[in-house]
């Protein structure tokens, strides 16, 4: 402090302040519980709720894309045979690309300084990227339950639905959901695309050699273990969202669990 | 317990927590206000506002490791709102007279304890301080009472650094020309 700015401070501190009241004190405390019966608090902080107010800051071209990668996923669920199932793989192992669509979408809005604006600036680019996975993945989830129901009355076993399509998805979605968590602040997007990259690289040979065990009638065991397979990984991914929710993922700021409640 | 433990767990309902924050930050938070409006009715219901404001907008708190700024911000805001219902914005220095006599200014503070020529004196400092425009003065108080940074004042009153840096200089050089006016002595 200047020695001018010093002279002041020692004039201010004679400025003296009265003693606190404590039943002034006591009443506000009184007040202040009863303000907070009357909010729900636990309403508000509540999980499902913080992904409700997230709903309105996705983007409408992620719902856009999404739709119309269904649609052409149920057009070619209708075609069947030949080239059509070719398609149809390739765009299941590319699947787990289609979940960075939100990461690119996350990225461009804090790219042009729109962070703060959105009102999303309560949370790190990890916890909003997991919050819109969570809320796309879910109404993937919905989707993808129909299609499992329509191709299981159409033309397939459901359980083969589940092995090309639900599993991959369960998959992927916990391997991301697994890396935000682990990695948190320096799980950057291109962390994210390689691991998107690698599972479809990988997934489309998988998928392919699995479909043609399907078709030649080799896998008697494969409900069976479809169904193990699709229960740990949905197990896997249910438990890697849970973790994300619950405990210290969070970048600086607030480090607490939410109420899943 | 730390702050951000405790904010946590009031977040997650645990209501009972309120008391010990309230208690922990109730005269920062009231010496803040009391600065401000000059008056300690109005301070107490400042502090009360700020309180409840804070519990209102709980949800929206980020800044961890901070909550004492978070809280003197809220304190500042619910203090504008108070002067722009009133509209005062400074005080006349006759009111200062009959400060002491009144027990306007400082009341809970004991004769016993300072002396009556003590109390007059701070009457006639936060007088003086009430003489300064509202945007002076909240920068006068967060500097000299509360040991902010130029950047921290910036920050809490939603300016610019350089209007930040401007108001504290016009508020210091305004501030002694009226100490001098009241024949108060700069070098103690």
């Amino acid at each position: 402090m200047k020695k001018d700015e010093r002279e002041i401070a020692r004039i201010l501190e004679r400025n003296l302040v009265p003693e606190v009241e404590r039943r002034e004190m006591e009443r506000l405390e009184r007040q202040a519980r009863l303000q907070m019966e009357q909010m729900d608090i636990l309403t508000w902080n509540a999980f499902p709720y913080r992904l409700m107010r997230q709903i309105p800051y996705i983007t409408s071209w992620i719902w856009a894309v999404q739709a119309l990668v269904v649609i052409v996923f149920a057009v070619l669920l209708r075609q069947g045979q030949g080239a059509a199932n070719l398609l149809l793989l390739i765009m299941l192992s590319m699947g787990p690309l289609l979940a960075l669509l939100l990461v690119v979408d996350v990225a461009r809005s804090y790219g042009c300084n729109m962070w703060e604006m959105e009102a999303v600036c309560r949370y790190d680019l990890g916890q909003v990227t997991a919050m819109r996975m969570c809320i796309v993945g879910g109404a993937d989830m919905a989707v993808l339950a129909a299609c499992c129901c329509l191709y299981g009355r159409g033309r397939g076993s459901i359980w083969e639905f589940g092995l090309l399509a639900v599993f991959p998805f369960f998959v992927s979605s916990s391997l991301y959901l697994w890396e935000l968590k682990r990695f948190s602040g320096s799980c950057s997007i291109y962390v994210l695309a390689l691991t998107g990259a690698g599972l479809g690289l990988a997934g489309c040979p998988a998928l392919n050699r699995a479909y043609n065990w399907m078709a030649a009638g080799r896998l008697e065991w494969a409900p069976a273990l479809t169904l193990c397979m699709l229960g740990a990984a949905g197990a896997a991914m249910a438990y890697h969202a849970a973790g994300l929710c619950r405990h210290g993922w969070m970048k600086g700021g607030e480090s607490g669990g939410w109420s899943l409640g | 317990m730390e702050d951000e433990k405790m904010v946590r767990r009031i977040r997650q309902g645990e209501g009972e927590l309120l008391g010990p924050l309230i208690e922990k930050y109730y005269k920062d938070v009231f010496r803040f206000c009391y600065y401000k409006t000059g008056n300690e009715a109005s301070a107490y219901d400042c502090t009360q506002e700020t309180f409840l404001r804070m519990i209102r907008f709980m949800e929206s708190y980020v800044e961890m490791h901070r909550f004492k700024s978070y809280l003197l911000r809220i304190a500042l805001n619910v203090c504008r709102d108070y002067y722009r219902e009133n509209s005062v914005s400074t005080v006349p220095l006759e009111e200062a007279e009959a400060c002491g006599a009144a027990g306007g200014g400082a009341p809970g503070v004991t004769a016993a304890e300072t002396g009556n020529g003590r109390i007059e004196e701070a009457c006639v400092v936060q007088q003086c301080l009430m003489r300064l425009p509202e945007f002076q003065r909240e920068v006068i108080i967060l500097h000299f009472y509360y040991g902010y940074k130029l950047r921290e004042i910036a920050a809490a009153t939603g300016v610019t650094l350089s209007t930040a840096k401007s108001r504290l200089k016009q508020g210091q050089d305004k501030l002694r020309r009226i100490f001098r006016e009241e024949g108060i002595d700069e070098k103690g």
